[in-house]
C-alpha cells in the first residue's frame, strides 16, 4: 500500500484490518442458501424470459386477444368507430368554403326568403340617420367648417390648381 | 465447464452460430457470484432470483456493447448492482409513503432474516447481518464486495464508479459502525 492510499482526504486510514476484531470472530461463511437445484435451473429459466422478451408485442396482444374473444370484439368495434367518426370529420373539415364573391343577393334571396321582411323599417331608418348624423358631426369638427360658400367656388375655379393638388388636398 | 476464460466466452457470443452457448457459458460461470451479490443486497431469495434474471436479460442485450476497458465479471457486476439499488429504491419509497420512516423497508428485512426459509446463519452471523443492514446503502455493498467477495479496492472502484482513497473510507466506516452495533446487542 502506498502513502497516497494511506489517506483519505487528509485522514490515516492506516491499519483499517486492525479494526476487524470483532468481526474477525466472525465466521464469512455464506448463510444465504437457495432451493435445492436453483443454480441448474436457472440458465433455463434465464433462457425462457429471454424467448419471451423476443416475442413480438403485436403477436401477444393478438394471443391474448384468443383467450377473451369478447375483448377482441369490442375491440375491434370501437376501432372501427373511431376509424370511420376520423373519416367523416376529416371530410367535413375539408369542404370548400364558398368564395364571397360568388354570393349575389338573389343568392341570399332564394335561401332566405322572408329576409327583408324580418328587418323592422323603423331599424333600418335609425341605422341611416344615426349614419348620418355621424357624418354632420365628423364636418362640424373640420376647420374649414367656417369657409364660405362663395370662397369656396372662387378656390376651385382657380385654374391655377393642380388635379394631383386638388386630389392630395382632399 | 466454468472454467472457460472470459475472452473465449466473449468469442462464441460475438458469433450469431454460437451466441446462446457462450451466453449460457457466462450465466453459468458468474450467476453463483451475481446471485449472492444481489442477495447480500435485498436479502430476500425471490426478489434476488427475480433481480438475477433481469440482470443476465440485461447482459444479454448489452454484451455486444462490451469494451475490454474493464473485467467482464465487475462489468456484470455493474449491472448487477444498479438492479438491486433501483430495487431498493423502489421499496424503500413504497414504505416510506406508508410509514413515514425513511429505513422502514431495513427494519423489516432486519426483522424478518431469522424467519426466512433460505437463512440457515447462526446467531452471530444474524446479529451480523442485522448490523450490516443499518448501514446506508453504499456503504453496505462497498462491506460486502470487500469483506464477503474479497475483491480489490480497484474493482470495487470499477464496479461503484467511486475512487479507491473513497472507498476505503467507506469501508472504514462501514468496518466502526458495525463493530459497534456488535458491541451493544
Amino acid at each position: 500500500m502506498s502513502q497516497k492510499d494511506k489517506t483519505y482526504k487528509g485522514k490515516s486510514i492506516e491499519g483499517l484490518d486492525e479494526n476487524l476484531k470483532i468481526l474477525a470472530g466472525i465466521s464469512k461463511g455464506n448463510p444465504f442458501t437457495v432451493p435445492e437445484g436453483y443454480f441448474d435451473r436457472l440458465p433455463v429459466m434465464i433462457s425462457e424470459r429471454l424467448k419471451e422478451k423476443k416475442e413480438n408485442h403485436f403477436y401477444r396482444i393478438v394471443k391474448s386477444m384468443n383467450y377473451r374473444p369478447r375483448l377482441a370484439l369490442a375491440t375491434v368495434g370501437i376501432v372501427t368507430v373511431v376509424l370511420i367518426s376520423l373519416f367523416l370529420i376529416s371530410n367535413h373539415s375539408n369542404e370548400a368554403l364558398p368564395d364571397i364573391s360568388d354570393i349575389s343577393i338573389s343568392d341570399i334571396l332564394q335561401d332566405n326568403p322572408d329576409f327583408f321582411n324580418s328587418v323592422e323599417e323603423s331599424d333600418i331608418l335609425n341605422i341611416l340617420f344615426a349614419n348620418l348624423e355621424d357624418d354632420q358631426n365628423f364636418l362640424s369638427d373640420l376647420e374649414f367648417s367656417d369657409i364660405t360658400d362663395d370662397e369656396l367656388i372662387e378656390y376651385l375655379s382657380n385654374d391655377d390648381i393642380e388635379t394631383d393638388e386638388l386630389l392630395y388636398n382632399l | 465447464m466454468t472454467d472457460v476464460g472470459d475472452k473465449k466466452i466473449l468469442e462464441l457470443f460475438r458469433d450469431d452460430s454460437s451466441r446462446h452457448y457462450g451466453f449460457n457459458l457466462l450465466v453459468k460461470k458468474y450467476q453463483k457470484q451475481v446471485y449472492m451479490h444481489i442477495r447480500r443486497m435485498v436479502i430476500v431469495h425471490d426478489d434476488a432470483d427475480d433481480l438475477v434474471q433481469e440482470t443476465f436479460i440485461k447482459v444479454w442485450k448489452n454484451l455486444s456493447t462490451f469494451r475490454n476497458d474493464s473485467q467482464l465479471f465487475t462489468w456484470i457486476y455493474r449491472i448487477a448492482t444498479n438492479e438491486a439499488f433501483s430495487f431498493l429504491k423502489q421499496k424503500k419509497r413504497k414504505y416510506m409513503l406508508l410509514t413515514f420512516d425513511l429505513h422502514h423497508y431495513e427494519k423489516l428485512l432486519a426483522g424478518n432474516i431469522q424467519d426466512d426459509n433460505f437463512f440457515t446463519g447462526d446467531e452471530v452471523e444474524l446479529k451480523l447481518q442485522k448490523s450490516i443492514l443499518t448501514l446506508p446503502e453504499k456503504q453496505r455493498l462497498v462491506f460486502n464486495m470487500k469483506y464477503f467477495d474479497n475483491m480489490k479496492y480497484d474493482e470495487i472502484s470499477e464496479v461503484t464508479g467511486t475512487s479507491v482513497g473513497a472507498l476505503k473510507a467507506s469501508y472504514h466506516i462501514a468496518v466502526k459502525k458495525i463493530e459497534e452495533y456488535l458491541k451493544l446487542n
